[in-house]
């Protein structure tokens, strides 16, 4: 008796805790409730990723009567090795087990196919895939998810816990014989939304440009990135080459990386600006002030020579990109001011946009520079900055010397579409508004009269600075010879600056000088985006004679055009009115192989005819919908076989259609 | 005497005590599986209840009548004879989860083997009764009463119901020391019954089984070990407070007979270390107030009767309280009062009866509580002095100290 009481005191407390939690893991089955991961959409409510469901199909073996006549229709249907499902049906249900996976992720089609066989024992499962249905389009923010859907890259990445969600978990008290009886557990949240401040069509309109710029040039890459200066807002940012996140396991890291933030380059003649707008704010000079520019200079250990000789104002000296000027200016202001301005323009720190792996440049200390860098620092060398680093510091001097941190994420949103997160950039003042005032006069007239005559608008204003640096070879610590960066940096209009552009090209062949491979860039992108953003024109529309050839290389496979219809919308309206314009999709692949392009021209102030998607591929129909503003509603893969609003019918921006996919013969 | 004979309350208390608390258990443990056999779930909640009343009532009846009727050799001999012929006839039934234990017919089923131990022990307490003062004759004393005993238990053994079996020759153990027979002699009776023993261990490979599976029951616990570990996983997730009653888990299916054989399991989930300390307590009670009975009675026929009777049911307690807990093997025999089964309490509660038919006389012929029992005999029952004044059993003084400390102390 004594005995049963020490025996029952022991199981019951010192034994307590592991036999309950064993008996709780027999009597309890918890089954988890996948959440649906989040959107991702651009600033106007256009899909950049979404995860659709679709089947996967397992089975129970042991409630299959028939192993192989089960193993022949389902072979057919999942066009797999019907031996070795049979074998692998039949060795499953001789151990007793009662879930084989057979096949995962399965397109609308082959669903329906396998229900039609209607094989006792064989059951759906929904499982999610993410999609990104305008391919390689902001590839480099938006990035990518992994087999098990996990952020990988991108906002991806960075907002993985947010998109993810909180899965649910029913839990489910069962009976030996696995019968539930009593259920409880939390509902799963659904991962929130996250709407960007990038525009697709702007930042398809980038991508394009520079993926253009990047094959002229036979640059080794490039990057692109837009911000509203006002506001902070990354429109676009591009890296070229791209890839698609839909298939990312294949692409190479190089490819992955987003050069825009990761990368750091020696911005040359662009950095120029900080001893200016310092010098300007410290009172040193005045645009109109003279400065000796004898076409060389002495700096401790070594001699800076110039291409620009005379007596020049700041003004010309800045247009004509003067190194001696920049150093003069920069000797004046002295190391610790010239530092001091270098880092209120937030070069040697983080922009904190919201993409993993952003890199802070490279600013060293003053007490880390030599007796010469007085000689380089100002003309950009010695220094490493990002592309966004620099549109940041010109969008500083677009927005009055207000800078605004840069950001690519508009707002956070729950699964109901209520607003949870929403970005307050930070802002503070840098220069004084007239200080930026006098340095955008200034840097207008690098693009009038300076090294930027490229970057000048159709109808706008531009600002800007061309910058080339020879890239420092590895190997020898020296500059090279045949490595360069050419850069434009600049903003449009002048006094009311919408976009703040940058451009870097890595390694151009031939012609290597920002001025003319990077300041075209700059001008193919701003003639075509501001129109669409609803900038005002500022200025005459023939300022820039002769006209550029428009939409000149269409891309292979898909050309939009937002310009040609802004062009179309002023002939009728007259060129003073700008209106917001609908970009032209064009899709030239036709399954006869023959190059065939197809415009949907506008059937009113917004609304447009639908076109006919059907037999394209699920990423046409994606990229054909980003453009035209329509919300799409797919469902299974392959080729569009029926499409909700018929052909022709009258559709408008934001409106959703219903696509459905299939395989058939 | 024209006293008003009173039986002992205490032992009157703990055994309604636990027969009640038997019918609220079985509720708890029995609902779902009810309900899972498309009854409803007050099933065997309902003919749980009927047979505590039956059981209750059989134990009344117990205590009216003179206790010493029962030495009569046709009710001691007939009711040995009966064991014998039902046990033999359980044989002609089919079995139920492969053992013939039970005689069923009108829609009832009974168990011979319960029969058998209370014929044991009547049958044990009259013959050594005669043979007061022959104890050591180990021919015609020590002997018979094991060949009755082995008898009986072989009959029973062959259901197979090994665990009854061995509550028969517990039984037998104790009367016989109560008796005062030769320890030499019961060495000599427990050498073959030991190697008998190991012997079914060793050929019938499921009580070989049963055996390793209880000395390491997680080594297989979805085999043989499975209903050793379901009933440690639902004592063990008890814990000090239980999960309260009826809120166990372990009756869903997962704990085998969780309203027969294993309903302590269930008293150690839903009410924890309290509860199931509780019913040990109970059965201590028990055992100490029906000893006491035992050893106050007024003749040696009561004494070997009752002390028969209390530690037959007692140690069954104790056996199946230990296979609950994984501290012996699992063998197949009812936690006495409270597992689910008519054939088992029934029987029980009449023998509870008989003790407490004992105990009345005890307290009529004493007033102290600790006055000597075998001098002077009981006034109630003259007719009995004859076996009272025999030489006392030598195992009673040994005990009848023990009991007193135990009182005391």
């Amino acid at each position: 008796m004594v005995a049963v009481g020490a025996r029952l005191t022991y199981l019951q407390t010192s034994q307590h805790e592991w036999l309950a939690r064993r008996a709780r893991a027999q009597q309890l089955d918890v089954e988890p409730q996948a959440a649906v991961r989040g959107l991702i959409l651009d600033r106007q409510g256009r899909e950049l990723a979404r995860s659709v469901g679709v089947d996967s199909f397992f089975a129970d073996p042991r409630e299959i009567e028939d192993v192989d006549a089960a193993a022949s229709g389902l072979a057919r249907v999942l066009k797999v090795d019907q031996t070795s499902l049979a074998a692998r049906l039949r060795e499953a249900k001789d151990a007793k087990r009662g879930f084989v996976w057979l096949a995962r992720k399965v397109d609308e089609e082959q669903s329906r196919a396998v229900e039609g066989l209607k094989i006792k024992g064989v059951y759906p499962v929904e499982e999610q895939k993410r999609r990104y249905p305008n391919g390689a389009l902001a590839a480099h923010v938006v990035g990518f998810v992994g087999l098990d859907d996990k952020g990988l890259a991108g906002v991806e990445q960075m907002y993985d816990a947010a998109l993810t969600g909180e899965p649910g978990r029913l839990v489910v008290d069962t009976d030996a014989k696995r019968r539930a009886f009593e259920s409880a557990g939390s509902a799963p949240q659904d991962g929130r939304t996250l709407v960007l401040t990038i525009d697709q069509t702007v930042q398809y309109i980038v991508e394009r440009e520079l993926t253009a710029a990047v094959e002229k040039s036979q640059a080794k890459s490039g990057a692109a990135v837009v911000i509203d200066p006002r506001t902070g807002e990354i429109l676009a940012l591009a890296n070229a080459p791209a890839f698609d996140p839909n298939d990312a396991a294949g692409v190479s890291a190089d490819a992955r990386r987003n050069a825009a933030l990761q990368n750091i380059y020696e911005p040359g003649s662009t950095f120029k600006v900080v001893a200016y707008s310092g010098s300007l704010e410290e009172k040193l000079i005045k645009p109109d002030d003279k400065i000796e520019c004898p076409g060389s200079i002495s700096v401790p250990g070594r001699v800076v020579h110039d291409h620009a000789r005379g007596t020049l104002t700041a003004t010309e000296a800045l247009a004509k990109s003067s190194n001696v000027a920049a150093i003069k200016l920069g000797m004046r202001l002295g190391n610790e001011r010239l530092y001091d301005y270098i880092r209120r323009f937030g070069f040697g720190s983080k922009t904190g946009v919201e993409l993993p792996g952003e890199t802070a440049g490279l600013v060293r200390p003053v007490s880390k520079w030599q007796p010469g860098s007085i000689g380089s620092v100002p003309i950009g060398q010695e220094v490493g900055v990002t592309p966004v680093q620099m549109a940041a510091a010109y969008a500083t001097i677009a927005n009055d010397g207000v800078r605004v941190a840069p950001h690519l994420v508009r707002e956070v949103r729950d699964a109901e579409g209520k607003v949870v997160e929403q970005s307050q950039p930070e802002s503070h003042r840098v220069v004084s508004a007239e200080t930026a005032r006098e340095l955008r006069g200034m840097l207008e007239m690098v693009t009038l009269k300076g090294t930027a005559r490229a970057a000048r608008l159709e109808g706008y204003t531009a600002a800007g600075k061309t910058g080339t640096a020879q890239k420092v070879d590895p190997k020898t610590h020296a500059y090279s010879q045949t490595k360069y960066v050419g850069s434009f940096v600049g903003f449009a209009p002048v006094e009311n600056p919408a976009a703040v552009i940058i451009v870097v090209l890595d390694e151009p062949v031939g012609a290597h000088q920002g001025g003319a491979v990077a300041a075209p860039v700059f001008s193919e992108i701003a003639d075509q985006i501001l129109p669409y953003l609803d900038v005002m024109p500022d200025n005459a529309p023939d300022a820039k004679a002769p006209a550029r050839q428009l939409a000149a290389a269409p891309a292979p496979a898909l050309t939009a055009s937002a310009q040609a219809a802004a062009r179309a919308a002023k002939e009728h309206e007259g060129a003073t009115v700008s209106t917001v314009a609908l970009p032209e999709v064009a899709v030239s692949t036709t399954p006869g192989g023959e190059i065939s392009e197809i415009v949907y021209a506008s059937a009113g102030e917004r609304a447009l005819l639908m076109p006919d998607l059907r037999g394209r591929s699920v990423r046409d129909v994606a990229r054909v919908c980003a453009q035209l503003g329509l919300e799409l509603e797919a469902r299974g893969e392959g080729r569009a076989v029926r499409q909700t609003p018929a052909v022709g019918s009258q559709v408008e921006a934001g409106q959703s259609v219903r696509i459905e996919f299939g395989r058939g013969e | 005497m024209a006293r008003k004979l009173q039986a002992d309350e205490w032992l009157f208390g703990a055994t309604v005590a636990l027969a009640l608390f038997g019918v609220i258990m079985v509720y708890s443990a029995s609902a779902i599986v009810a309900a899972g056999e498309n009854h409803t779930q007050y099933f065997y909640v309902a003919r749980q209840g009927l047979w505590t009343l039956i059981g209750l009532a059989a134990m009344l009846a117990g205590m009216r009548f003179d206790y010493g009727r029962l030495r009569s050799p046709a009710i001691a001999y007939g009711l040995l004879a009966l064991s014998v012929v039902l046990l033999v006839g359980v044989f002609a039934f089919s079995p139920v989860n492969g053992a013939r234990r039970w005689i069923r017919f009108a829609g009832f089923s009974m168990q011979p083997s319960e029969i058998a131990k209370l014929s044991l022990a009547i049958f044990l307490a009259r013959f050594l009764e005669r043979r007061a003062g022959r104890e050591a004759d180990f021919w015609r004393t020590f002997v018979p009463s094991v060949a009755v005993t082995g008898l009986l238990a072989l009959l029973v053994v062959a259901e197979p119901d090994l665990g009854t079996a061995l509550m028969l020759a517990v039984v037998c153990t104790v009367v016989l020391f109560t008796a005062g027979a030769q320890l030499r002699h019961m060495a000599l009776a427990a050498a073959p019954a030991l190697m008998g023993l190991a012997g079914l261990l060793i050929f019938v490979p499921f009580r070989m089984r049963r055996m390793t599976a209880f000395l390491d029951p997680w080594a297989d616990p979805q085999g043989t070990s499975y209903q050793v570990v379901q009933s440690l996983l639902a004592v063990g997730s008890g814990g000090v407070h239980g999960l309260g009653f009826t809120e166990g888990r372990q009756k869903m299916f997962f704990l085998p007979f969780a309203h027969s054989d294993f309903i302590f399991a269930v008293v150690g989930e839903e009410l924890g270390l309290f509860g199931a300390l509780a019913v040990v307590a109970l059965f201590g009670l028990f055992l100490w107030r029906g000893m006491r009975a035992a050893l106050r009675a007024p003749d040696r026929f009561g004494t070997l009767l009752g002390m028969g009777i209390v530690t037959g049911i007692v140690a069954q307690a104790l056996f199946n309280m230990s296979v609950v807990l994984a501290m012996l093997p699992t063998k197949g025999i009812p936690l006495p009062f409270i597992s689910y089964g008519g054939s088992s309490l029934v029987p029980t509660l009449f023998a509870v009866g008989v003790v407490l038919n004992i105990s009345q006389h005890a307290s009529a012929s004493h007033g102290s509580a600790l006055a000597p029992v075998f001098e002077g005999g009981s006034p109630a029952a003259p007719a009995r002095r004859a076996a009272a004044t025999q030489p006392r059993p030598s195992g009673v003084s040994t005990m009848r100290s023990l009991l007193r400390g135990e009182a005391r102390g």
